[in-house]
């Protein structure tokens, strides 16, 4: 029973380990993409795809592409003209306003009539099949867009994930090995040291508690300095106090797995090593804690 | 039986010191053969002296060499004519739009013979087009939209399958004649019979086409049903001819039958919910039909005085009726018109 709660303890406190840094490279890397407007970028470029007349290729309809990427209601999101959000509503509008050519026809109409003026191509054939199964209800045709662009934007959500999962893993072995985080170091001092264990299930426990509150923050910067200074505190051994000279032969290779571990580690997020916590403290404590009444 | 003008020496001629009781006669006569569409007022004024001129011009040229498109006639009515000389009498030789012996006779024989049927008349025109009415409004069809073929009725003959007289005594079926010889303006090319104007080439009708078609107003608006469904089907996208103005408006869009599915309750039915909520315009002078359209087709062309407020734009229908509606009329700038008073017909309520 002694060797399965120390198991359990020298977890919990690798676990808190990988928590804490992880939410430190979520901050770096959404400091990367906002420094980079990654998702701006990315925004722009499906849209460009969508409104494309060659195959998705990504070769715009110049003026189509143009007329909706540069309408206020798109642009106009983001005061340096790259959003990295835009509501399908805004673009079903201004998609719809870049159709229209302000005839006398209904506007369902004027749609109609500059979509088969288009080059044939991916933004003509889509647009034209969506018109044709509103057949001519207008609000019917805004749906249809908006469906249409959401889809769309569900797709580069894929991709951006995968981007980060990328960038975590780099994120991720950089800071192990910059800071010396060496996975299997740690539980060999923590296996050995009851008292340590002891306080980091202690800091574990009320993290784990000020949850509700914390996990809510919407600032992901934030939260990654808060993690900072957690990290800063821990009394896990990490760094690069010691002496470099150890790192030699079979330690630098026990050291070079330690810091890969850490980095993948680090690679499954915060939220991941989050859920991982909560599981594990509650092993602990033999069951699910019981809601507290007031 | 003779006919009251038929006499020895007699002649009824526009502007002349006439026996306004024979012109009623001849009047009655004429209408009864098809040759004038009303006006029984005893007088001989122009429409009297064209519908003799029509009479005439038939009488000496539709033989059986005129057949028209729409099938043989049982007879002929230059047979009556020609038949004068056989039993010895003056035949009518050139169209003078006088009534004289010659014509006076070919009339009596055409009332007299059973192959030329008249054209019917009714004792209470009035309650005959109320029922008329209801019939067409009970009517639940699949081939076309009732509403819009109501609409098509009163825009042919304003609902009248019946002539209601007004300081007249004329109870016959309504006839709308057509004059498309410009070479020859009084000829009649065709007739339209009926609360739907059932139109016929060839003159006199079949009995049975009398019989059926023409004076049963179920059965006359069951063949605008089925016109107006073959204008929609072949005159609109395809594949016999496309509307103009539905290409221009709709180029991507294929055939719609209604917004709604078939089985809804409102599917062909409920036309005038969508001519309501359909944006209104107007259709004035200058103003081309539809926006790409050219110069010449402007409600103005014919009319100097066209202008429609409040009529429905075809193009927010989500149906193709409104396209097909202006087809059953023809192709040309009056056709806008016929559009646009059959789209704005559609708005008013049905008679209780």
């Amino acid at each position: 029973m002694t060797t399965l709660s120390t198991i359990l303890d020298v977890a919990i406190g690798l676990v808190l380990t990988y928590l804490l840094l992880a939410l430190v490279a979520s901050g770096v890397q959404e400091l990367i993409a906002g420094a980079l407007h990654l998702r701006g970028r990315q925004l722009r470029d499906a849209l460009a795809r969508l409104l494309s007349h060659q195959g998705g290729k990504g070769v715009p309809d110049p003026a189509l592409f143009e007329k909706v990427f540069g309408h206020p209601l798109v642009r106009g999101l983001d005061p340096r003209g790259l959003p990295s959000y835009v509501p399908a509503r805004n673009i079903s509008l201004a998609l719809i306003d870049a159709l229209s050519d302000g005839s006398q026809a209904t506007v369902f109409s004027q749609c109609e009539q500059t979509v088969a003026k288009l080059p044939d191509g991916q933004a003509k054939a889509t647009l034209a099949t969506l018109l044709k199964a509103a057949s001519g209800d207008l609000g019917q045709f805004k749906v249809s867009l908006e469906t249409w662009y959401d889809d769309a934007m569900d797709r580069l959500g894929g991709i951006y994930k995968r981007f980060s999962h990328y960038c975590l893993l780099t994120l991720g072995i950089a800071l192990a090995v910059g800071l010396n985080v060496d996975s299997i170091r740690i539980a060999e001092t923590l296996w050995l040291d009851p008292a340590l264990r002891a306080q980091l299930v202690a800091q574990a426990q009320a993290l784990d508690e000020s949850a509700g509150n914390t996990q809510n923050s919407a600032n992901p910067v934030g939260k990654a300095q808060d993690a900072e200074s957690a990290l800063a505190a821990l009394p896990v051994p990490m760094g690069w106090h010691g002496t470099p000279g150890q790192f030699v032969g079979a330690r630098l290779a026990w050291a070079l797995l330690g810091w890969v571990i850490t980095g993948f580690a680090i690679s499954l997020g915060a939220p991941f090593w989050f859920d991982a916590l909560d599981g594990l403290l509650k092993l602990r404590n033999s069951g699910a804690k019981p809601a507290r009444s007031t | 039986m003779s006919v009251a003008y038929m006499q020895e020496g007699l002649t009824l001629a526009p502007n002349w010191n006439n026996d306004p009781d024979l012109v009623l006669a001849l009047q009655r006569d004429l209408r009864a053969l098809g040759y004038l569409a009303g006006g029984l007022d005893g007088r001989y004024g122009p429409g009297t002296t064209r519908a003799v001129q029509a009479l005439q011009y038939d009488l000496l040229h539709a033989d059986a060499s005129a057949r028209a498109t729409d099938g043989p006639e049982t007879v002929t009515i230059a047979s009556f004519n020609s038949i004068a000389t056989v039993v010895g009498m003056s035949r009518v030789t050139q169209v003078t739009g006088i009534v004289d012996h010659a014509t006076a006779a070919c009339i009596s024989r055409l009332l007299n013979d059973a192959r030329v049927p008249k054209i019917p008349d009714a004792a209470d025109p009035k309650d005959q087009n109320e029922r008329a009415l209801a019939a067409i409004g009970r009517q639940i069809s699949e081939i076309a939209p009732t509403p819009f073929v109501r609409a098509i009725v009163m825009q042919e003959s304003g609902g009248q399958h019946y002539h209601v007289p007004s300081g007249d005594d004329d109870k016959f079926l309504t006839v709308g004649l057509d004059h498309g010889d410009p070479m020859i303006p009084w000829r009649i090319t065709s007739r339209g019979y009926g609360i739907g104007q059932h139109t016929l080439f060839h003159h006199p009708p079949h009995p049975h086409e009398v019989e059926t078609l023409i004076a049963d107003p179920v059965r006359n608006v069951q063949h605008t049903f089925g016109i107006l469904r073959d204008k929609f089907d072949h005159f609109v996208v395809g594949p016999t001819s496309r509307a103009d103005d539905r290409t221009a408006e709709h180029p991507l869009l294929p055939l719609r039958t209604c917004r709604y599915a078939p089985g809804d309750a409102r599917y062909l039915r409920d036309c005038r919910r969508c001519a309501e909520s359909a944006r209104k315009i107007r259709l004035s002078a200058g103003v081309p039909v539809y926006p790409s359209a050219t110069l010449q087709l402007r409600p103005d062309a014919n009319y100097k005085s066209a202008d429609y407020a409040g009529v429905p734009d075809r193009a927010d229908f989500q149906c193709d009726w409104p396209y097909a509606v202006r087809r059953y009329n023809g192709a040309g700038n009056d056709s806008y018109h016929y559009q646009a008073r059959v789209l704005l017909d559609l708005l008013r309520p049905l008679a209780p």
